[in-house]
């Protein structure tokens, strides 16, 4: 169904916010929802049978409240259960920890000019940067939101349209049967789903979204061994079928190379190498690529008026990144080798 | 979720490819005649790409400082230094990697669909849950060509042609919201053009005749008509009375500037911007008068030169010429010393200064009378510079060009051997990001002297970002080459090259004093003619400028300069030996406005 832009408003879109235990946090999200330069029709709180007071603060923020029969073990599940419930043309996936920057959707919207576009998303910054944990994850959001993504913009194949905060067109949603819980990572697979049905996917870096990053090492490690496992899935999931769309089939090898024997060399071979020739400069290996990282970090910084916090932040990066090269490893081998997946989906934060 | 390494790995090299090929992808398909995306963002991403090299380049050679200090690691030979070694061969490694994986996948792809010919699509291993859509895929090409040209095949190959923004027919309100949307994105071209078909379809819209003139400043006859129209639409907003006040102190009209600014005080009084405006349009009034201008100054540097000049300037008043024109004159007198011989030089030219509100050009000619030396008489060479500089509207890029003919006097020796140097020169700055922009400048002189002919090439580049309005940091590298050496007075190495961190500070206090402080800290080094490069030295650089004014209309400038390092970066000075050179400088000139 093509949608002129020129026709989109917020009475086309509906927000699902799926929530489970989220009391602490789902009131930002919504008030930052319903203070949309262009305010979405319906804001549908998924309760996924919370143990806390989620449900009873989405209400008295006037918003309607669905509840599953039972727990639907999953972000995916929550979501899809939540999509019979949308009677407008767009639908916007809110995670209940993520606050919109007050254009964001109206921004969004800009995306479905054009008529096979299904999904779009936008740019994620941490809403809090004090821990090691956030600090190191908002310098990579720097960095792949201001340089890796807009260059997968630009060739038309953004890896994956986030989950914390995308738009897509209902229909095609139904078509697809909403967020699958296949694998760990559901917003990688829609995402890659759309490609192979001949969809385009959309990243508009002005529409700027909040998500709570998660700020000790427990929760970290929860939610980089969803994502690693979830990528992992969705490539034994979506191989044959990335190898028909260009780019795109490039862009993820190389990940799947990196996240494996880079990964491994990364952190085994540098110490190794490091022992062998008795030389500590060679640990010098794990910030290698200090300064060039930091080149479009503070190019993202700049913009945003940042760049004391990004430059602060910036040693918490490789810090970060070690941890996630352990725990793309860690996934590779339970996945492929091992033969064991994960199953169980767990909340990162 | 970033999958992978992100910055490291093979990744990082994918995506500096990616982004070094979006100039190559954009051409082509503007040569297909299909939209090639906006080059915003081409021009942003290949700029980070080069930040990205040039980080990668540094990371090189602080590798194989570090290897070579600790000796830990047996040189692979003596031609060949260990930062080449690491930039190379990392490199190599990386380019090998990302090709292998590239041709793997593509093999890979053949061979699946090799194997669809054959058998039904494995509806079960393909795990969709529905039907993907045939994609066209592009014809076979042989696996030795993948190879070379796969990352430009795959780009090409990326993505549908890219369709142009689409023109909002309809309401006028529409193409309002479209204009105000990309008015906040900052993506000013669509914004003038929307706001200007709001008010072509509704003359009385002054919210988007009011834009429309902010986006018109280029034009100044043309955004004091819409500002104009504004007032008369909204004669009860003072905002648009400062508004018709500073297009009309752009234009040089003052009087009438001052009051509008006035009648926006009658409607607001005491309103802090109009106060403040009409104290600019004031100063600036003054500022425009004829004024006298003279100065005092000296320089000395470690080789025992020293420098002394009396001079000084008168300004016609501005004159309005499509723009603002202004006349003077400059005299002054140097005297040149080094403890055993003393020279002179007197300089008289006219100078001119011509500034729009996008270009301003200033330029002098005049001659200058060197004194006698060895016996001779003295000898007067035509003398002159030119200096044009071009910003484009909204903070985009900027053109700064030089042409220059003058005497280099450092020395008695340079003075008597009859130095002179005639110069071309231009600075292209490009703004990557709100605060980030690239900047490269290119200079070529020819010295000449009473007995030969040398040549000099400078290429520079550098990054700066604005912390703030008045506050920037920059990184930056230069190259300076001479074609020989001279025995004329100044040293004229093979090549310099030089790496620097440096700021700029523009401070003002509430009494109107400024002080602008330009600061740089880095290394040089240099290679003789003949010679192989040296080490690096370290090199620092200081300039401040302060104006302080004393009273209505009269204004101290203090002009402070100093140098420590091997080469004067515009190798003005003079610098027998490669050891440290030292200069330091200072101007005090008194500008006193006559009316």
């Amino acid at each position: 169904m093509r949608l002129p832009a020129s026709s989109l408003t917020g009475a086309d879109v509906t927000v699902i916010v799926p929530a489970f235990n989220e009391a602490a946090s789902v009131a930002d999200t919504i008030r930052s929802v319903q203070a949309q330069t262009r305010r979405p029709r319906e804001i549908i709180v998924v309760d996924d049978c919370s143990t806390d007071e989620t449900a009873s603060v989405a209400r008295a923020l006037g918003v309607t409240v669905v509840r599953p029969p039972a727990n639907t073990g999953s972000k995916a599940g929550a979501q899809t259960f939540a999509l019979r419930h949308v009677r407008t043309p767009l639908t916007i996936a809110v995670d209940a920890d993520t606050v919109l920057a007050s254009d964001a959707v109206e921004r969004l919207l800009t995306a479905f000019e054009r008529p096979r576009v299904a999904a779009a998303c936008g740019f994620v910054l941490p809403r809090r940067v004090r821990s090691l944990w956030e600090r190191g994850r908002y310098v990579e959001y720097l960095f792949a939101f201001t340089y890796y993504k807009r260059l997968q913009e630009y060739y038309g194949k953004p890896l994956i349209s986030s989950g914390c905060f995308s738009i897509y067109r209902t229909g095609i949603l139904r078509a697809q049967g909403g967020w699958s819980n296949r694998t760990l990572a559901e917003d990688m697979d829609l995402t890659w789903s759309l490609y192979q049905a001949g969809y385009q996917v959309r990243f508009v870096p002005e529409a700027v979204c909040y998500p709570i990053e998660p700020r000790t090492f427990r929760l970290m490690g929860t939610q980089l061994r969803r994502w690693s496992h979830g990528f992992v899935q969705n490539v034994k999931l979506h191989w044959r079928g990335l190898l028909a769309v260009p780019y795109l089939r490039s862009a993820v090898a190389v990940a799947f190379w990196d996240a494996t024997l880079a990964a491994a060399v990364y952190l085994v071979a540098l110490p190794v190498l490091a022992l062998l020739l008795a030389s500590p400069w060679v640990l010098l290996g794990y910030v290698i690529d200090a300064p060039a990282v930091l080149v479009p970090v503070l190019a993202g910084a700049a913009g945003r008026r940042e760049i004391g916090r990004a430059l602060a932040s910036f040693p918490a990066f490789f810090v970060l990144r070690t941890v996630n090269a352990v725990f793309f490893l860690r996934a590779v081998c339970a996945e492929l080798l091992v033969g064991r997946s994960l199953r169980r989906y767990e909340k990162g934060h | 979720m970033t999958a992978g390494l992100p910055g490291t790995g093979i990744g990082g090299i994918f995506y500096l490819a990616s982004a070094l090929a979006m100039p190559l992808r954009a051409a082509y398909e503007r040569l297909r005649g299909r939209p090639a995306g906006e080059w915003r963002v081409v021009r942003a991403q290949v700029a980070i790409a080069g930040g990205i090299l040039g980080g990668m380049w540094g990371t090189g050679w602080l590798l194989g400082v570090a290897f070579a200090a600790a000796h830990r690691v047996i040189a692979p030979g003596a031609a060949m230094p260990a930062s080449n070694v690491f930039r190379t061969a990392s490199l190599a490694l990386a380019l090998g990697t990302l090709a292998g994986v590239l041709v793997g996948v593509e093999l890979l792809r053949l061979w699946v669909h090799r194997g669809r010919e054959r058998e039904p699509l494995d509806r079960e291993a393909s795990l969709s849950r529905h039907k993907p859509v045939a994609r066209r895929e592009p014809s076979v090409v042989p696996g030795w060509r993948l190879v070379t040209l796969l990352l430009l095949v795959e780009s090409a190959a990326a993505a549908d042609p890219r369709i142009a923004m689409a023109q909002y027919p309809g309401a006028v309100a529409a193409r309002l919201a479209c204009a105000d949307s990309a008015w906040a994105a900052g993506n000013m071209d669509v914004a003038a053009r929307e706001y200007s078909a709001v008010v072509a379809a509704d003359p009385d819209n002054s919210h988007a005749t009011y834009r429309l003139a902010q986006l018109t400043r280029h034009d100044p006859a043309a955004a004091l008509r819409l500002f104009r129209h504004y007032v008369t639409l909204e004669p009860s907003d003072p905002w648009g009375y400062m508004a018709v006040a500073e297009a009309l102190a752009r234009s040089g009209r003052y009087a009438e500037a001052l009051r509008s600014y006035d009648d926006a005080l009658q409607l607001a009084p005491g309103e802090q911007d109009a106060v403040a405006g009409r104290a600019r349009v004031l100063a600036r009034a003054r500022a425009a008068g004829p004024a006298v201008t003279p100065l005092a100054g000296g320089s000395r540097d470690s080789d025992g030169n020293t420098t002394f000049r009396l001079g000084g300037s008168a300004e016609l008043a501005e004159l309005p010429a499509r723009g603002m024109l202004r006349l003077g004159v400059e005299a002054s007198r140097d005297r040149v010393a080094n403890g055993v011989t003393t020279t002179g030089l007197d300089q008289l030219a006219l100078r001119a200064a011509w500034r729009t509100p996008l270009a301003r050009v200033e330029g002098t000619l005049g001659g200058t009378r060197l004194d006698a030396a060895g016996g001779g008489n003295p000898t007067v060479f035509p003398v002159g510079r030119v200096r044009a500089r071009w910003r484009a509207p909204a903070g985009g890029p900027a053109v700064d060009f030089r042409a220059q003919r003058g005497v280099l006097a450092a020395s008695p020796l340079l003075v008597a051997n009859r130095v002179v140097r005639t110069e071309l020169g231009a600075l292209l700055e490009i703004p990557v990001a709100p605060a980030l922009k690239l900047r490269g400048i290119g200079r070529t002189a020819i010295l000449s002297d009473t007995a030969d002919v040398n040549h000099r090439t400078t290429l520079g580049g550098v990054m700066a970002v604005a912390l703030s309005p008045t506050v920037e940091l920059s990184g930056q590298v230069h190259q300076m080459r001479y074609s020989h050496a001279s025995a004329a007075g100044y040293f004229a190495p093979r090549l310099v090259q030089a790496v620097e961190a440096g700021s700029y500070v523009e401070l003002e206090t509430p009494r109107g004093v400024v002080l602008a402080l330009d600061v740089g800290v880095g290394a040089q080094r240099v290679a003789e003619q003949g010679a192989p490069v040296g080490t690096w030295r370290r090199a620092l650089r200081l300039y401040t400028f302060i104006v302080a004014p004393l009273a209505p209309g009269r204004t101290l400038q203090l002009e402070l300069e100093g140098e420590d390092s091997s080469v004067a970066r515009e190798g003005e000075g003079s610098a027998p030996t490669i050891g440290r050179w030292r200069y330091g400088s200072a101007s005090l000139s008194l500008r006193w406005t006559l009316r």
